[in-house]
């Protein structure tokens, strides 16, 4: 079973509960200890990309910010963005969740190592970080009628990258 | 015979009186928005967050918007209910005052 790490932008009670109620994934809230301050966004990424977690965040500016700290190799990272007009709320992350989860039968199993998913309510763009670039792969649509099948090769592409001597 | 006064006060002119108090409604304002409110280029790209998490007040008001309750956001978000109302309140008492476009 993959395990997905919180952020604490993106998690909630609700949703932790919704996550933990499925019971296809095991959940990493974000550590009690690192609540009360403020986190900063370098340390999210080096606390957090060495384990075998994969993060999900709403912070979409961290790829872009942080890219030179995130590794080429690393546990993925799921994106929850909104391109409506209002700002992203929860409803909104769910809405995410679920179109996606709707569409992808089995999406417990997939391989999200190495690649950086940003999920819209309508489409899944998939990047990896090269040099600390992040280089986009592809974008799928939902309402591909591959979707589900592009979108697991596109993922299964980035976490084949040979490993590095330590295995990460 | 009743005496009128020869200069009756314009109600919508700013006093003295007025101008204190606004300048004490601001700096409570802003006491109570640094209290709840941190702005760092490091945490969420320096997005406003309440204090002590990476939970950006942009997020909070979309909430409110959303029709749900102060209360519910604190216990959800697991953030602290007197914080979240420091928020609301600073920022309320901000923008209750004449603004220049």
């Amino acid at each position: 079973m993959i395990s997905l790490q919180f952020d604490e932008c993106f998690t909630s009670k609700t949703i932790r509960a919704r996550c933990q109620a499925e019971g296809k994934v095991v959940v990493k809230s974000f550590p009690h200890r690192m609540r009360s301050r403020s986190v900063k966004d370098a340390e999210v990424v080096e606390r957090f990309l060495p384990s075998e977690s994969s993060l999900v965040t709403t912070d979409h500016r961290l790829l872009v910010r942080e890219s030179s700290r995130i590794p080429d190799r690393h546990p993925g990272i799921i994106v929850v963005r909104h391109n409506g007009p209002h700002t992203q709320r929860e409803k909104d992350i769910i809405q995410v969740l679920e179109n996606f989860k709707s569409r992808v039968q089995n999406w417990e199993q997939l391989k999200w190592r190495n690649s950086v998913v940003e999920l819209y309510q309508d489409r899944a763009e998939i990047y990896a970080i090269k040099g600390a670039i992040p280089t986009p792969s592809v974008a799928i649509f939902f309402s591909d009628a591959d979707f589900e099948q592009e979108l697991a090769e596109a993922l299964a592409a980035n976490a084949s990258e040979p490993t590095t001597d330590d295995g990460t | 015979m009743i005496q009128r006064h020869q200069s009756i006060p314009d109600p919508s002119a700013p006093t003295s009186h007025d101008e204190l108090d606004l300048a004490k409604r601001l700096a409570y304002a802003i006491k109570l928005i640094g209290d709840s409110v941190e702005i760092d280029p490091d945490v969420r790209g320096g997005l406003p967050v309440v204090r002590g998490s990476r939970i950006t007040v942009s997020r909070i008001f979309a909430e409110i918007a959303d029709n749900q309750r102060l209360s519910d956001i604190a216990d959800n978000l697991d953030i602290d209910r007197e914080t979240l109302r420091k928020i609301v309140d600073g920022i309320s008492i901000h923008l209750d005052r004449p603004i220049d476009a």
